[in-house]
């Protein structure tokens, strides 16, 4: 039997796998929602933010430099991203849904020999920010503290996510964009510039959860496919397009892994896709997906 | 406010839809632009917007020349567009749809969220209802009022009674009328012709992209060659 204090660190941690989650695949299903592209260089862009935070606040620099590196990561991923949507992605919009997805495609490939030739293949770490590391008690056991700061985080983003969607011109706009772009167009709305807006959002967000997450995981190459598939089968389960359907995707996701590690620690990664199995034969869009048409 | 297109032709892909169209609409005049289904009524109506542009030819704007301009730039000129059948955000609320379209008050047109409530009450009542649960009469509605938020000088009503009930239809009429009594100018593609006339000081026959006959409304109600080719 597992004992009970056991079970809520289990909890706590699968929660915090979850915020991680969230944050990346909700950037996924937002560019989905607002344009129908499935971005392959999302995983890439979390790398990024990763390599760059290790690459200012690194090693023996680490310290207060952390935060430096977390907005140099989220600025720097943010044009990474306006420039593959107004390059790239722009020249693809009127043409079949394979040539996009190849597009991204190869976008993957570009950008891991490219931060190959800037970082290296070593791996690298980034130290907790100070004020955020050390242990809290929970329930005589011991929970990193600054766990409970992902935690938060993924809320605090969720929060702003759905602030913007349903308060703001802004998501309005986004969330119109894909129901009928021609229509939005016609309503003296700048089709083109909401669209770079959502990608470079998304990349926004796939670079916050890289940065964030940084502490606790060695950076290396390889990160980049690693979480592009675990963000897409959450945002497969959530429904794609629906960014409450990635939140609740994300804590399946992470509450699945979490109880598989206590149940069969060398299967854990198998109950991933046993929860998407599972949600899709239930509802084949998705939880909150919308069935194509 | 005056829209000119000269010899305008536009083309889906490889085929050629319109072939040469020219027409005007003057300040404060509702023009008729009518034909059988297929003739390039809606067609004619999205070269106006850039929706879908057209090859060759030419369409001025109050002097100035809107052909290659983007759709959202045509818009904030001063056209606003109101497409035909269920063309609307269903899943943003009956408000953001009409927030969505505001423009600026320009000057002679100075339509704000209360005067389109106005003119529309329901539209208040639904404010924070989804749009795609409007009834047919109430999204002709929203259609209108949200033009109308754009502060346009010039509006396109692309089968405005399609699909209405007959009520609805004596409804819009009355709406419309209000508007060109404002001094609001109006390109209105109808295959309705006598809903169309009723209101129209001047008409345009459409027949396989060209235009057929161009004549004042009067004219066109009398003519027998035009009532057998509308078949009205
Ligand atoms: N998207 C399209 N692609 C190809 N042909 C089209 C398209 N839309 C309309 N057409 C053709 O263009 C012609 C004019 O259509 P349209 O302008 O919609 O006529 P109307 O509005 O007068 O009914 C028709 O023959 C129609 O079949
Ligand atoms: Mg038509």
């Amino acid at each position: 039997m597992v004992a009970w204090p056991d079970a809520v660190i289990q909890l706590l941690s699968g929660l915090t796998a979850a915020s991680t989650l969230f944050i990346v695949a909700s950037g996924l299903t937002l560019v989905f929602g607002a344009m129908r592209v499935i971005n392959m260089a999302h995983g890439s862009f979390y790398m990024y933010a990763a390599f760059i935070l290790a690459t200012v606040a690194g090693g023996a620099a680490g310290g207060a430099r952390f935060w430096v590196g977390l907005g140099a990561a989220v600025v720097v991923v943010a044009v990474l991203g306006g420039l593959v949507e107004v390059g790239v992605l722009r020249r693809t919009y009127d043409k079949e849904h394979l040539t996009q997805l190849l597009a991204t495609f190869a976008l993957v490939y570009i950008f891991a020999d490219l931060a190959l030739q800037v970082w290296g293949g070593t791996y690298r770490s980034v130290s907790v920010p100070p004020g955020l590391d050390g242990q809290a008690e929970v329930l005589g056991r011991a929970f990193p503290v600054y766990n409970f700061f992902l935690i938060g985080l993924g809320i605090a983003v969720g929060a702003g996510l759905w602030f913007i969607l349903q308060r703001t011109t802004l998501g309005w706009q986004v969330r119109a964009l894909v129901e009928d772009p021609e229509l939005l167009a016609a309503a003296g709305v700048n089709v083109r510039r909401v669209g770079t807006i959502a990608f470079i959002i998304g990349a926004l967000l796939a670079a916050v959860a890289g940065a964030a997450r940084a502490p606790g995981i060695t950076i290396a190459p390889g990160m980049d496919t690693e979480i592009l598939v675990d963000a897409f089968i959450v945002a497969v389960i959530g429904g794609l397009g629906s960014v409450t359907g990635a939140a609740l995707g994300a804590i399946i996701i992470g509450l699945f892994q979490a109880v598989g590690v206590l149940l069969a620690a060398e299967w854990s990664s198998a109950f991933t896709y046993l929860a998407m199995i599972l949600v899709l034969i239930v509802r084949p869009s998705g939880l909150l997906g919308i069935p194509e048409r | 406010m005056t829209l000119e297109l000269h010899e305008v032709h536009a083309y889906y892909g490889q085929s050629h839809i319109l072939h040469g169209i020219s027409l005007t609409v003057g300040p404060g005049e509702v023009v008729a632009l009518l034909g059988r289904n297929g003739a390039g009524k809606t067609t004619t109506l999205r070269a106006i917007m850039g929706l879908t542009p057209a090859r060759s030819g030419r369409i001025m704007f109050d002097g100035q020349d809107i052909t290659h301009k983007p759709t959202h730039v045509i818009a904030r000129l001063g056209i606003s567009y109101v497409p035909s059948g269920r063309r609307l955000f269903g899943q943003l609320t009956v408000l953001q749809n009409l927030q969505l379209w505001q423009q600026p008050p320009r000057d002679g047109s100075r339509w704000n969220l209360e005067r389109v409530y106005e003119v529309f009450p329901r539209l208040a009542e639904f404010a924070r209802r989804r749009a795609g649960s409007l009834s047919g009469g109430e999204q002709q509605m929203l259609k209108i009022g949200r033009a109308l938020l754009a502060n346009p000088k010039l509006l396109l009503l692309d089968e405005p009674t399609e699909g209405l009930a007959p009520t609805v239809v004596g409804q819009l009429s009355q709406w419309l009328k209000l508007l060109k009594d404002a001094g609001l100018s109006m390109l209105l593609a109808e295959q309705n012709a006598l809903f169309a006339l009723k209101l129209a000081d001047r008409g345009y026959v459409l027949e396989k992209g060209q235009i057929r006959y161009a004549a004042s409304a009067e004219e066109l109600r009398q003519s027998p060659e035009v009532r057998a080719y509308l078949g009205v």
